[in-house]
């Protein structure tokens, strides 16, 4: 086995296992559309560490490689044709936004839909990367390893009623994120880090006051997270990321967006929209806690496979008007309380001389906003606090964006897009540096070039662990 | 296209494709069976005409037109049964189908180059498909004698082409450096 091994490897390679020997391997592989051979000089295809590529192909291609000098990979003349039109078709997609989406152009696009056509793989995996694909089993695989269940909620979104909700580019800019997050997992697990479960028990009720609902949550997640009753949340992106495994992925969607959970495949992860109200770093929070609500506490069939909120179910609160509404004040009964617990308001209510100082201190104590401050104080006090003028309503300090921020503002490479920074590029940073992905992969991932991905990876490490 | 011609006489076609092998022969000498192999390796054990292995002779076609815009394309899955093995040697060209009876009797189950050469050195080797019996899809992937370079490439297929036969070839994969396999569009060796 040993010898099988370092034939497969190289002589440098070494461990007790085909995985170890390829984590050890200093071989470099290069595939195409149609197959995977050891790198050369001017091979213009994807390179891949021996990690990489057994990971991604197994012990049987790379056999091949070393026995015969190439693995075929594409063994349907289908493929990959057949899976990115389906898929784009299922998507609901033209071939122009799709072809946008990806960067490239519609006859690049009409290509890859081609049988029989021969395109570079770097378009491919862009293709395969719009549409929520596995850009590595592209061409090799039927499907790629896609989520129809996305699919057809994706598709369904893009045909909505009102049609200026959800716009192609909305759709793409989802589908991107899809497949962000199941790649944040794919790279944790590369990483050797361990899945970490999300609650099991669920809560299918949102009974009248449902507010009440959302607060008892909550505190039980609070609890639950080990987190003092009346403990600020410093950075809620850093819990949802590296205590809960929760990818927060920011995109640039329509205003009238917060933001989305969503689930491709197994994986589940959190879309905060760049734009709009979300801007002020104390409004993302409370997006951030509500869609963090649905995600933990709702009932897998009610949060399906997408589930967008506006900004404006970010504001309803009272009765509500239908189930729906039960749902989304639940969860911004949760965001409130989880963000700023009821016991630090009531001890802030205590030692504050009025009701106006109140609510600046919770605000500046909880990184919430003037509006959740307001109402969540006259729910907990039964004080409805006077309208302040924006002018004197206090704004998130520095401390506050920073700390929220830091590893997407003062990100390097600057043409990262900000969906790729944080933590994904933390770990893309990661696996280059343990070799467990080449400087090509991780150029792409981060949408640089290769001299800068290598130039900023140390930093993109630095820069994200002290987030 | 149009490649229509008189039909050849067998003498002449046998002494038009000595001709095109021969030249192929002279640029790109015959090179060691590039996987090392145990003397008592089963994929050193020489087939025979007897075990399914051919001559190349000349297409018995007569007039041939070709749509080039029209390329067969050889699905490596569904035409696994169709497809065989070549090999130029020193002096004779050589096919044989890679799933054969000979094979399943070997440890992998199929034929491999070095079965057409008994592990000696030949100029060239790949993989071809029959379209009909004037029309051939010629590959140059071999593990053991497969073609080095583009022009290499070039080369086999008109190497194929001048013993009379429609020939698509497969060209070279730049992304790997390597010969593309069947699965995608062939061009048409034009002279």
């Amino acid at each position: 086995m040993e010898d099988q091994l370092k034939a497969i490897f190289g002589e440098r390679s070494h461990g007790k296992s085909p995985e170890e020997h390829a984590l050890s391997s200093d071989r470099i592989y290069v595939r195409s559309q149609v197959q995977l051979a050891l790198a050369t000089e001017g091979a213009k295809g994807r390179r891949l560490t021996a990690y990489e590529a057994y990971q991604a192909y197994g012990l049987n291609a790379l056999q091949a490689v070393a026995l015969e000098g190439t693995a075929l990979l594409a063994r349907r003349m289908t493929e990959p044709a057949d899976t990115l039109r389906k898929r784009r078709m299922a998507l609901g997609l033209t071939i122009d936004q799709l072809a946008k989406s990806a960067g490239l152009l519609a006859s690049d696009v009409e290509g890859a839909e081609t049988v029989g056509e021969l395109s570079p793989i770097r378009h491919l995996e862009r293709i395969a990367q719009a549409l929520a694909l596995d850009e590595r089993q592209i061409g090799s695989v039927a499907g790629a390893q896609g989520d129809e269940r996305l699919g057809v909620r994706l598709r369904e979104i893009s045909e909505s009623k009102d049609a200026t909700v959800f716009s192609g580019p909305d759709v793409m800019a989802l589908a991107e994120a899809a497949w962000i997050i199941a790649k944040q997992r794919h790279l944790e697990q590369v990483n050797a880090m361990p899945r970490r479960a999300l609650f099991r028990e669920k809560s299918g009720d949102y009974n009248f006051p449902a507010y009440e609902k959302g607060y008892e949550l909550a505190t039980r997640t609070r609890r639950i997270l080990g987190i003092a009753p009346d403990e600020p949340i410093a950075s809620l992106k850093t819990l949802l990321e590296d205590t809960l495994g929760i990818p927060v992925i920011q995109q640039a969607l329509d205003t009238r967006f917060a933001g989305a959970t969503i689930a491709n495949g197994e994986d589940r992860g959190i879309v905060i929209n760049e734009r709009g109200r979300n801007e002020n770093v104390w409004v993302r929070r409370m997006t951030m806690a509500h869609e963090l609500c649905h995600l933990l506490w709702d009932p897998d069939e009610r949060l399906n496979s997408l589930k967008a909120d506006l900004y404006a179910d970010l504001e309803i609160r009272g009765k509500g008007l239908s189930p729906s509404d039960a749902v989304e004040i639940r969860a911004n009964a949760f965001a409130v309380n989880f963000l700023a617990p009821r016991s630090g308001v009531e001890r802030i209510a205590a030692n504050s001389h009025d009701i106006t100082a109140t609510v600046t201190e919770v605000m500046v104590t909880y990184g919430i906003s003037a509006t959740a401050a307001q109402h969540h104080i006259k729910n907990i006090l039964g004080t409805e606090p006077p309208k302040k003028s924006g002018a004197r309503l206090p704004r998130p300090s520095d401390e506050w964006n920073a700390r929220e921020n830091l590893a997407t503002d003062f990100f390097k490479p600057a043409v990262t897009p900000i969906s790729r920074r944080g933590r994904f590029a933390w770990l893309v940073a990661k696996a280059y540096k343990s070799g467990r992905i080449s400087e090509d992969t991780g150029a792409e991932y981060l949408r640089c070039g290769v001299e800068e991905f290598q130039a900023n990876a140390d930093l993109i490490l630095n820069l994200t662990a002290s987030a | 296209m149009d490649q229509s011609s008189s039909p050849p006489n067998t003498a002449q076609a046998n002494t038009l494709k000595e001709a095109a092998f021969e030249s192929f022969r002279g640029k790109y000498s015959a090179r060691p069976c590039a996987i090392s192999l145990p003397p008592d390796s089963d994929q050193l054990r020489k087939l025979t005409s007897e075990d399914g292995l051919h001559q190349w002779t000349p297409s018995p076609a007569s007039a041939v037109t070709v749509r080039a815009g029209n390329p067969p394309i050889i699905d490596p899955e569904k035409s696994k049964a169709a497809i065989h093995l070549w090999v130029i040697r020193p002096s004779d060209v050589v096919y044989a189908l890679e799933h054969c009876e000979f094979g399943k009797t070997l440890e992998l189950g199929v034929i491999k180059h070095s079965n057409l050469t008994g592990g000696e050195p030949a100029h060239s080797g790949g993989e071809v498909v029959f379209v009909d019996d004037r029309t051939i899809v010629v590959n140059c992937c071999s593990g053991r004698y497969g073609a080095q370079t583009p022009e290499e490439l070039e080369a086999v297929g008109s190497a194929f082409k001048a013993s009379g036969y429609t020939v698509w070839a497969m060209g070279p994969d730049e992304e790997t450096k390597k010969p593309l396999p069947f699965g995608t569009r062939p061009q048409l060796v034009e002279d």
